[in-house]
């Protein structure tokens, strides 16, 4: 690609240029620009040696034991997992298995409601007036939902009975 | 046709069955891959640990390889994706920013060298390392893949996800970077 003499280097043209991957038209060309702009010159020659100071950095090489421990690691890889093991490797079926429980022990160990204690003198009254003890219990209507809701979830982890089949 | 000792060759040969190339393209690639893996992650037993299973991937993957790109592009992006997964776990990079650059300096340290001259030498690679972690994510992997790796830019961009002219100038940009960061240790008379 020419080159104007008064224009830069072109960002996409610096590095291919220091690694030598211009074509031959473009080499000269960025090079005849060279001999005229001290600027690029300066850059040019810096890059060029900022490529050799990065070299100083060096990386960690693989252990002895590198082969040994891809072997072994393959070797666990074949075996057929556990159910067990199979939720230890995904971590997704431990987290629904934590759910389930979570769900199970809610519908367990929380009742839906909590009654406001009532005294029997004020139970008898309100009986007295066709009030049955039901009705006396303070429901949210959306914890009622939500009760129900968990209370038919909890029929799929349950086999139903023989006999009394509920229609989901 | 692949040519007989190439890495897609030995691929297929694994494909085939040949558990023989699999040891071949450890062999070649393991020095490589950790490389890359130490200076994008910092740890060098974290950097190994996910060679590792950068290779128990390509072997799981085996039956289904169709060479299609080169080996070294599928490789690296494997290590890449690995790489970054792993950085973005906050505790990860929690403890990389806590590491201690000297302990990372004296491990590498050149017995050769005295005091003196190791205290300079990891003070330049300490320099060094923090410039280059401290570009952002795309540009520090273009560097090392380029730099360090020496992969093309055909394959660089694949990695990437790029295109070669883009790549070319994220390099010029990163490599600014660097050099104004470093400029000290350029020493550089025009």
């Amino acid at each position: 690609m020419n080159m104007k003499a008064n224009e830069h280097l072109r960002e996409a043209q610096v590095i291919p240029y220091l690694d030598g991957r211009l074509a031959a038209s473009e080499r000269v060309a960025v090079e005849s620009h060279l001999e005229s702009c001290l600027e690029c010159r300066t850059q040019v020659a810096e890059l060029r040696r900022l490529l050799e100071v990065l070299e100083e950095w060096p990386a960690a090489e693989p252990s002895a034991s590198f082969a040994a421990e891809l072997q072994r690691r393959l070797d666990a890889a074949a075996q057929p997992a556990s159910w067990w093991g199979r939720l230890q490797v995904r971590p997704i079926y431990a987290g629904a298995l934590a759910v389930v429980l979570a769900a199970a022990a809610l519908i367990t160990l929380w009742p839906p409601s909590q009654p406001e204690p009532v005294e029997p003198a004020q139970v008898a009254s309100l009986e007295a007036e066709g009030v049955g003890e039901e009705d006396l219990a303070p429901v949210e209507p959306v914890l009622l939902e939500n009760y129900e809701l968990l209370r038919e979830f909890d029929i799929l982890f349950e086999a139903p009975p023989a006999k009394e089949k509920k229609k989901l | 046709m692949k040519a007989p000792g190439s890495d897609e060759a030995e691929m297929l040969r694994l494909k085939a069955g040949d558990a023989s190339a699999f040891a071949r393209l450890v062999e070649r690639y393991r020095g490589p891959v950790v490389h890359f893996l130490y200076r994008m992650v910092g740890d060098a037993a974290t950097a190994e640990e996910l060679a590792q299973e950068v290779f128990v991937r390509v072997y799981t993957a085996r039956r289904r390889y169709r060479p299609r790109a080169k080996f070294s592009t599928w490789l690296f992006k494997i290590a890449t994706n690995l790489a970054l997964n792993r950085l973005r776990d906050s505790r990860l990079a929690r403890r990389l920013q806590a590491a201690s650059e000297e302990e990372v300096a004296s491990h590498l340290a050149d017995p050769a060298l005295n005091i003196e001259q190791q205290l300079i030498e990891q003070e330049r690679r300490a320099a060094i390392r923090q410039a280059v972690e401290s570009l952002p994510e795309k540009q520090r992997l273009a560097v090392l893949l380029h730099k360090y790796q020496e992969l093309d830019y055909a394959e660089i961009a694949a990695i990437l996800g790029c295109s070669e002219s883009a790549l070319k100038s994220l390099l010029f940009r990163a490599y600014e970077a660097l050099r104004a960061k470093l400029r000290p240790l350029l020493g550089v008379r025009v």
